[in-house]
């Protein structure tokens, strides 16, 4: 059965989503906000999820492209607004983070504010958005990139904005893990995807061969279930 | 204020920590923002300044209240008697608002919730104007401003 970048993204990260927990996806984020719907719709019917608008657990009949639009409140069984979002972090009750970086490093830290110096960048980045406070709060945090080259993931960061509790790095090449020292591992690759190609895209140093497992593609009932929650494709706006 | 997080992070470089006096915790102190001014969009405002926002308020409430004068404008001026029906819809009292102004669209290009969406076609517009030659930029801008 065929399936997309964007469709193999998806599983993989709904399949880390556990039922029960209570997770929290911010701006620019349709992927996440497709993988989030396809746990609840698959293995995890008690997930809560909560965003931007504040919304907790809509019943969306239409995606939006934008995850700040006030369309995802549709069907939200109430209004928790950011603010509360970073207090529920704070407090150590936020089960799961999804964040990004423009940079991310081999400790799975982020860059979300500067290519160059920070005080004279060559790029100056839109910031970090709240994450150098969630990162660390959170109790765990998913990072995804729709970009897997040597100038996303590298081993230096020009700036660290954040730094914390990353437990997996989803690319489209493959699903980092994070060992018992704080460095990411190649956990498994995407099916199609050589090992010299995560090598050649990955800038830090990293550890694959032809026996590292392969990312388990969709299941039918995956790709059923994602064609009926987002029929126009939105999941594949990021890319 | 003490904040949760930013352990590890360089935005340390330009924050100082306080301690818990309570515990001994470390924790970034992070300086208040005292805006001067804060401007919202609201669905309904009455004629004593008293806010109601349907739906999504984002952190309207909080940058109001960090301010020191608060400008409001509306999609529409309702009466007193109507808010004190339901005062419990009130998000902002008027004794913290300075000033109300009733401008039906007042948030286009972006959106007022269950009244309009955001203006996809003129954020394009806007996109390619930005990317292109200043003059252009400025004709789109005069055009836009004097609409």
């Amino acid at each position: 059965m065929s399936f997309t970048t964007p469709d193999i993204m998806a599983c993989a990260i709904s399949r880390l989503l556990r039922d029960g927990e209570i997770a929290f996806f911010g701006l620019a984020s349709p992927l996440v906000m497709v993988s989030t719907l396809l746990a609840k719709a698959t293995h995890a019917p008690n997930l809560t999820f909560l965003s931007i608008p504040g919304s907790i657990n809509p019943v969306l009949d239409r995606l939006p492209t934008s995850t700040v639009d006030s369309a995802l409140l549709k069907g939200s069984t109430g209004i928790f607004p950011l603010s509360e979002i970073f207090d529920l972090s704070a407090r150590g009750r936020l089960d799961t983070a999804f964040l990004s970086g423009v940079q991310i490093d081999g400790r799975g830290r982020i860059n979300m504010s500067a290519i160059g110096p920070y005080e004279q960048p060559k790029v100056r980045l839109p910031g970090g958005a709240g994450s150098a406070l969630l990162l660390p709060t959170a109790r765990r945090t998913i990072l995804w990139r729709t970009r897997h080259d040597p100038r996303t993931f590298v081993e230096q960061l020009d700036f660290v904005t954040a730094s914390g509790n990353v437990a997996w790095v989803i690319t489209p090449l493959c699903l980092f893990g994070r060992d018992g020292v704080g460095n990411l591992y190649v956990h498994s690759i995407h099916p199609g995807v050589t090992p010299e190609q995560v090598v050649k895209a990955t800038g830090f140093p990293v550890a694959v061969d032809a026996d590292t497992l392969v990312t388990p593609a969709p299941t039918p009932a995956e790709l059923d279930a994602l064609s009926r929650i987002d029929p126009e494709n939105v999941r594949a706006a990021e890319f | 204020m003490p904040m949760a997080g930013l352990t590890g992070s360089d935005l340390m470089r330009h924050f100082q920590t306080v301690t818990d006096p309570y515990t001994g915790e470390s924790w970034a102190a992070i300086a208040a923002i005292k805006p001067d001014w804060t401007i919202l969009h609201a669905h309904e405002a009455d004629e004593a300044g008293n806010v109601q926002i349907y739906g999504a308020k984002y952190d309207d409430i909080l940058k109001a209240k960090a301010a020191a004068h608060v400008l409001v404008t509306c999609e529409r001026l309702i009466p007193v008697a109507q808010t004190a029906a339901h005062p419990e819809r009130t998000d902002l009292p008027g004794f913290l608002v300075d000033a109300v102004v009733e401008v039906p669209k007042g948030a286009w290009p972006h959106s007022c919730e269950g009244e309009y969406g955001y203006d996809e076609a003129f954020f394009r517009r806007y996109l390619a104007a930005a990317a292109g030659p200043d003059d252009a930029y400025r004709a789109f801008v005069a055009e836009v401003v004097g609409q």
